[in-house]
């Protein structure tokens, strides 16, 4: 084997890759970001139960390509029938992707008991068994969405240094005080707080954050945002 | 393909099997939020080498950690990570680089965002001189580019990458020389093409 081990690189290559080893890590808000979507899409639901699933939606597709044959065919031959589509079952309705933020508690400013539920094994039935949603699934997804948009915004503005984020912050708490991105929010509020030299209210939130969420994804964030206090 | 990789450990799924969804965790296990932060810059890096445009990369990086996820208990403590990791990221951004059709070469300005704050002199080097790595790594052919990066870049030795990989020991330091001419004829065309300051 040893014949076949490389030599050392030329000088001017190994300068290069040397820069190159040195290359900035992956900025905090580009590791929240991931951890956030991570999060989010690892708490997916289960898949559906696979070959029943198959099935119907195998059948449902034959009877609307059935029903669909039967209208093309009779409007071929001129018959005049109401072009009414009846179908036996309807088809299985399309997999509805609902992102559940598992870590998101009540509220922020009742803190709920020490103990997050959303880390506990089983965490998420027994949330919905206590308190099952008022809103259909369409809406909760609404929801969600214009959630998003105001936190998204928000991080936008961090990320350009605007002086508006905190009030986008805090306009989110009111909007949504039961948000499911609340953690996402609080997030974001302890560092626009420190942006704009507000240290002991960030002090304050980020000591709340830890004990709403102390397994939270983005705990080493604000951690590393409060330690950088000079 | 498999967003596994090709290492013994790991059981190999064919990526119809997969399902898209996870399983039903309830949240991130801690480790595996160590794992990311601890290495999610390595793996984001890995990325830009293995020719991941800046703005995709953090949907890639996304992409392999999930990867990551469904494989996080074929893990092997007593192996190295690096590697093991670095399996996931070449062969996610190999499907990537597949789909968005890229070519083998662009401009070593297209490579790096340009930090918009006033640097010194060094710092403009480096950089220069990372985008001028990024350019040229993607004159590297896709099989040997991997061996490159872990071996010169990485550090990594090649019993381990020739593991992760599952090729050959032999394979692989032959994939490393090759893989250091295409290189290194690549850095002199770039070199040329930019003018002498490159």
């Amino acid at each position: 084997m040893r014949d076949t081990l490389p030599s050392p690189l030329p000088p001017s290559l190994a300068a290069l890759l040397d820069a190159e080893r040195e290359r900035p890590a992956l900025s905090d808000a580009a590791q929240q970001r991931i951890l956030t979507r991570l999060e989010a899409t690892v708490n997916w639901p289960p898949p559906r139960r696979g070959w029943l699933t198959a099935l119907g939606t195998f059948a449902g597709g034959l009877l609307v390509g059935a029903a669909l044959c039967g209208v093309l065919l009779s409007g071929r031959l001129g018959a005049r029938q109401p072009k009414l589509l009846v179908l036996d079952s309807p088809p299985p309705p399309p997999p509805v992707v609902v992102v559940v933020h598992a870590a998101a508690p009540p509220t922020l400013v009742q803190p709920p008991a020490a103990e997050s539920l959303a880390h506990r094994p089983g965490a998420r039935a027994e949330r919905s068994q206590r308190n099952p949603p008022a809103l259909p699934d369409h809406e909760h997804d609404t929801e969600l969405a214009r959630e998003r948009a105001l936190i998204e915004t928000a991080r936008t503005a961090l990320a350009r240094k605007q002086t508006d984020v905190v009030e986008l912050l805090f306009r989110h708490a009111q909007q949504f005080p039961q948000g499911r991105l609340s953690e996402e929010r609080e997030s974001l509020l302890v560092q626009a707080l420190l942006q704009s030299g507000r240290v002991a209210e960030a002090r304050s939130r980020g000591e709340r954050f830890r004990a709403h969420w102390p397994n939270s994804l983005l705990l080493p964030v604000i951690n590393a945002a409060l330690q950088a206090i000079p | 393909m498999t967003d596994s990789p090709a290492d013994p450990q790991t059981q190999v799924v064919n990526s119809e099997s997969v399902p898209p969804a996870l399983p039903p965790r309830t949240h991130l296990a801690p480790n595996f939020r160590a794992l990311f932060l601890e290495h999610g810059s390595y793996v984001a890096s890995s990325l830009r080498r293995l020719g991941v445009r800046e703005n995709d990369v953090e949907d890639v990086t996304h992409d392999v950690f999930l990867a990551v996820y469904r494989h996080l208990d074929d893990y092997d403590p007593q192996r190295p990570i690096k590697p093991w990791l670095f399996g996931f990221a070449a062969k996610i951004a190999l499907g990537h680089r597949r789909r968005k059709s890229y070519t083998h070469e662009v401009i070593a300005a297209d490579i790096e965002a340009v930090d918009p704050a006033p640097a010194a002199d060094e710092e403009v080097a480096k950089s220069q001189s990372r985008s001028l790595v990024l350019a040229a790594l993607r004159a590297v052919a896709e099989e040997r580019r991997p061996v490159f990066v872990m071996h010169d870049i990485d550090a990594i030795s090649m019993p381990d990458i020739t593991t992760a990989l599952r090729i050959p020991l032999n394979t692989g330091y032959s994939r490393l020389r090759l893989a250091r001419a295409e290189f290194a004829a690549a850095v002199q065309r770039l070199r040329v093409r930019s003018g002498p300051h490159a």
